[in-house]
């Protein structure tokens, strides 16, 4: 059983969410969030995505797989970041970056591959894909532009890890995501801190954001070129202290 | 069902680290001319977070039938090892050293008890959205020191020796079954892959730097 919606808003229309979770409950909606493909210029129809393995199907994240497809979510994540860092580092020489700003971008492309090859590693061949980021047009020589592009990722990313942590099983697994997550809270600062500087923009909150799985997805669709599909997604999401997953 | 018991020793211990780094904040802003103007907006976003902490993790305590421990009296100069150090005005560096350790302390032990509440959602969901913000807080306080905001290897950099507990064992980067430091050998290696991944500290650990500072 299936289901396709075509805007991010009828997840949050009461109507349609009793639908889908109701059709989770029965066993496997496949929910494939909006794809934006349309918004996205020389991207658009271009569906690259290879998919959950064997699926034939434009990137699927199984929760039936329990943890795999919590790294799987976390995956899609690492190579945005990390795919975003390295196109900032190779615009370096016709960018208003300081070398001081260099310095700290550097490293954070450096961190985020880190993050892509270890999440890739523990999932195994079985479990790993790539997708395709997509920017709509930013001017990666533009100082301001990209660190408020960089601040959104930073500040998703954390919101993203926080959230879908709680569909872990194992501590293993759990302790895997923490290790990146709190780094991820680094950059998220440092970039904060390089748009504003020595205010308390580091840190917005005394608690950071928990995004459901919809939530992030929503947020992520619009910067990659696959669809984002959840298969057997949990129906229940346990809010954080901001309470605005 | 949570096991209810290991649940509130594991938030008692976070109480003590949160209560560290509070009163470390609230004490550097009992003279206003000790804190760089420069810096005022930083450390009173740091002070006031470190309140909230203290505030939610007392909050989880109760609502599992625990009574909060009370506060320590501590002494910043972790028993002399710190000499003469009373936040006085000429000894504001000292005093973000001691921030940057009570940070990366922070990020390594919200990590190192977020197992011990996999089955409290309602709480590990607060410990999450608590820790990533520790490691907010963490690379602001090296930034203002002119430092990385991460932690390179286990290296405390400048700090005084008494703090390498809150570094001893950041240099791992085998999780599971992967050598991230292989992984991403294409990057710099291990020491690449110990500044993208910050690691866990035991309870007993945790406690023993706690204690450092407990007069």
């Amino acid at each position: 059983m299936r289901i396709e919606i075509s805007d991010a808003a009828q997840l949050h229309a009461p109507p349609t969410r009793r639908d889908f979770l109701r059709l989770v409950g029965a066993g496997g909606a496949l929910l494939f969030l909006p794809g934006l493909l349309s918004a996205c210029g020389s991207d658009a129809g271009a569906v690259t995505g290879t998919g959950a393995p064997g699926s034939g199907e434009p990137l699927v994240i199984d929760f039936s797989r329990g943890d795999v497809a919590v790294l799987q979510f976390a995956l899609v994540l690492e190579q945005l970041e990390a795919d975003f860092y390295s196109r900032i580092v190779a615009a370096f020489a016709s960018s208003g970056f300081s070398i001081a700003d260099q310095a700290v971008l550097s490293d954070i492309a450096n961190h985020e591959v880190v993050h892509r090859e270890l999440l890739s590693a523990t999932l195994g061949a079985d479990g790993s894909f790539a997708v395709s980021p997509t920017y709509g047009g930013l001017d990666f020589t533009k100082r301001a532009d990209v660190l408020a592009r960089a601040k959104a990722i930073e500040d998703l990313g954390v919101a993203t890890y926080d959230g879908v942590a709680q569909y872990l099983q194992g501590a293993d697994s759990l302790a895997l995501l923490a290790r990146i997550v709190s780094v991820e809270g680094r950059h998220a600062a440092v970039i904060r801190d390089l748009l504003d500087p020595l205010t308390g923009a580091f840190a917005p909150g005394a608690t950071d954001d928990l995004f459901s799985p919809p939530t992030a997805a929503t947020a992520l669709q619009g910067q990659i070129v696959d669809r984002i599909g959840f298969l057997a997604l949990p129906a229940g999401f346990v809010d954080g202290p901001n309470a605005n997953g | 069902m949570a096991d209810t018991r290991d649940a509130i020793d594991a938030l008692q211990l976070l109480l003590q680290v949160a209560h560290l780094q509070s009163e470390l904040y609230s004490r550097a802003l009992v003279d206003p001319a000790f804190v760089p103007a420069s810096d005022a907006a930083v450390i009173g976003t740091l002070s006031q977070q470190e309140v909230a902490h203290v505030s939610s993790l007392s909050a989880l305590i109760t609502e599992r039938g625990g009574v909060p421990a009370a506060r320590p009296t501590f002494d910043f100069t972790a028993k002399g090892a710190i000499p003469g150090f009373a936040f006085a005005v000429d000894q504001y560096a000292t005093f973000t050293m001691l921030a940057q350790a009570a940070e990366d302390l922070g990020v390594r032990a919200y990590k190192g008890q977020l197992a011990e509440l996999l089955t409290d959602l309602p709480a590990l969901v607060t410990l999450l959205a608590i820790h990533s913000v520790e490691g907010r807080h963490a690379a602001e306080v090296r930034r203002l020191r002119g430092k990385k905001s991460w932690i390179t290897g286990d290296s405390r950099d400048d700090l005084p020796p008494v703090l390498q507990p809150v570094y001893d064992g950041e240099a791992n980067v085998v999780v599971g079954a992967i050598d991230a430091g292989a992984a991403a050998s294409q990057v710099g290696g291990a020491t690449t892959a110990s500044e993208a991944l910050d690691e866990p500290l035991d309870a007993v650990r945790v406690g023993a730097i706690v204690a450092l500072f407990v007069a």
